[in-house]
């Protein structure tokens, strides 16, 4: 095996947490975003309230894949020690932060009295924890002495994975929610994620030029991740039949649609599984990502 | 402080791993984990002329690495609980045990291939530059046991007239972490940006 896999196979964990964790924070603002009109009626907001758990959920999982990885988590409060300094302190500070805003938020909305302005203010404060969270994933490996991770294509695909997973994610749990969400917003979330993509697609192209050309003295990146292009062609396919599923899913269903019928059942299930083939999409570049690993040294 | 520094004279090391067995027996390290490594780098050509003469331009040398206990050092700059740390006494960078997760961070930073996180152990292990022989007014193991007399170890101000500060391939070049090793160059040595050799010990060393 290419000796980059197996670096990346022992790093699993934190492919898993970088494919979930920025995704499912970028669900949560996106997914809370209707939460914020005026014109939604006390029960949709409830529902939407209580469904915001679906984007916890992916994001909490990907954090508990990432504290598997530690030999000693024990030791894991001095973690704080390192906040300004090292940028995997700032990392794991930016998702404590958004994790208990928004965790806090999802346990009030049970709460007899959450009066709407408070919600608004919280929820909005949660969403904007979201976006420097997923900017402190993106700089996690900003490392001058790592050099194919010091790229700004690195950090940028990042950021534009999850801004591919997030609003996918971010619709299924609306239309789980049985959100009466205008079609537009609808339109609107799949039309990012499938720029999103695009640029995505750009940006990995030309990372793959800039790594094309790096090697040290132990191994050239082509030794390490064999194939980064059928990756990045994995990668495309994978999440364009993710969008096209979602788009075709149907249109997100309203209150007054009655019980879970076999259309709703139908319209989760595609809707479900396009969340999935995108997440297995930013699987592969990020197992990629991890299997580039190289120092300008040894 | 008196920052504490290594001495390498490429001139001399054999590549025998004395210094890494030595190293390796006194710190009992883990299976598969070296604190101490030698690393074998080659490179170059050999061509015929028209008389059918061959000529040699290849080169082999080896480079024998602990820790540089650098000056600007990756793996502290990195790890999140402090445990990586510069001694402020005598500059020498190791792991605090008691603080250190295992997150591996300060072993893919290093450019240098240093720390490594032991499994069993649950924490990161790496040349502390034997400091509690240095203590002691003993040198490090590893410098005693070179049967080559390749390696030296003391205070930077008086290991620094005795080379040149490390900026030879295979290692990084210098000022990336600003390492405290002194290197006596071989002839064959090649400059730290050198695209043409390649570590010929690859899965020895990793
Ligand atoms: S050689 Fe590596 S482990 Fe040692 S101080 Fe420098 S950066 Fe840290
Ligand atoms: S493995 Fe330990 S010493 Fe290394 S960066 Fe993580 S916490 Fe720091
Ligand atoms: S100084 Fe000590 S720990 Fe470091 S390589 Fe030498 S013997 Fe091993």
């Amino acid at each position: 095996m290419a000796a980059g896999f197996a670096f990346a196979l022992s790093e699993i964990s934190l492919v898993l947490f970088t494919t979930l964790a920025p995704s499912g924070a970028v669900a949560f603002a996106l997914m809370g975003a209707p939460l914020h009109r005026g014109a939604l009626d006390a029960y949709a907001r409830e529902r939407i309230s209580k469904l915001l758990c679906i984007p916890l959920i992916v994001t909490m999982v990907g954090l508990v894949a990432s504290a598997t990885h530690l030999g000693n988590p024990d030791n894991a409060l001095y973690v704080i020690a390192g906040i300004g300094r090292s940028p995997l302190s700032t990392e794991v500070a930016g998702a404590v932060v958004f994790l208990a805003l928004a965790g806090v938020f999802w346990l009030l909305t049970f709460a007899r009295r959450f009066p709407l302005a408070a919600q608004r203010a919280w929820l909005g404060v949660a969403q904007l924890a979201a976006v420097v969270f997923v900017g402190t994933v993106a700089f996690a490996y900003w490392q001058e002495t790592i050099a194919t991770w010091h790229l700004w294509e690195a950090s940028a695909a990042l950021c534009l994975n999850s801004l591919v997973g997030g609003p996918l994610l971010a619709l299924f749990g609306l239309r789980a929610a049985k959100a009466p969400v205008s079609e537009a917003f609808a339109k609107g979330l799949l039309v990012t994620a499938g720029v999103a993509l695009a640029v995505n697609i750009a940006v990995y192209a030309l990372q793959c030029i800039d790594l094309a050309a790096m090697r040290n003295a132990m191994a050239s990146v082509s030794d390490l991740a064999p194939g980064f292009p059928a990756f990045v062609a994995a990668f495309a396919v994978l999440c364009a039949a993710g969008c096209v599923l979602s788009a075709r899913a149907g249109k997100t269903p309203a209150v007054g649609d009655g019980p879970v019928g076999r259309g709703i059942c139908r319209m989760l299930v595609m809707s479900g599984g396009g969340c999935l083939m995108a997440f297995a999409g930013i699987f592969l570049m990020r197992f990629a990502f991890y299997a580039t690993h190289m120092t300008v040294g040894l | 402080m008196t920052q504490y520094a290594f001495y390498f004279d490429s001139t001399r090391c054999t590549g025998c791993r004395t210094c890494e067995m030595a190293c390796k027996d006194y710190k009992d390290s883990s299976e598969g984990i070296h604190f101490r490594k030698v690393y074998d780098y080659e490179g170059g050509t050999c061509s015929m002329d028209d008389d059918g003469q061959f000529s040699s331009q290849a080169f082999v040398y080896h480079m024998s690495l602990g820790c540089q206990h650098c000056n600007d050092p990756a793996c502290v700059q990195v790890c999140p609980t402090g445990a990586m740390h510069k001694d402020a006494e005598t500059g020498l960078v190791s792991v605090d045990e008691g603080k250190c997760i295992g997150c591996g961070y300060c072993a893919m930073a290093c450019p240098y291939n240093v720390p490594t996180v032991d499994r069993t152990a649950g924490h990161s292990v790496k040349c502390d530059g034997c400091a509690e022989r240095v203590a002691e007014g003993k040198n490090p193991i590893c410098v005693d046991a070179c049967p080559l007399r390749a390696l030296e170890f003391g205070p930077l101000e008086d290991i620094s007239g005795m080379g040149e500060v490390a900026d030879i391939a295979p290692l990084p070049p210098a000022h990336y972490t600003g390492p405290n090793l002194i290197i006596k160059a071989t002839p064959d040595a090649q400059p730290a940006t050198d695209a043409t050799g390649i570590v010929a010990n690859p899965v020895e060393v990793m």
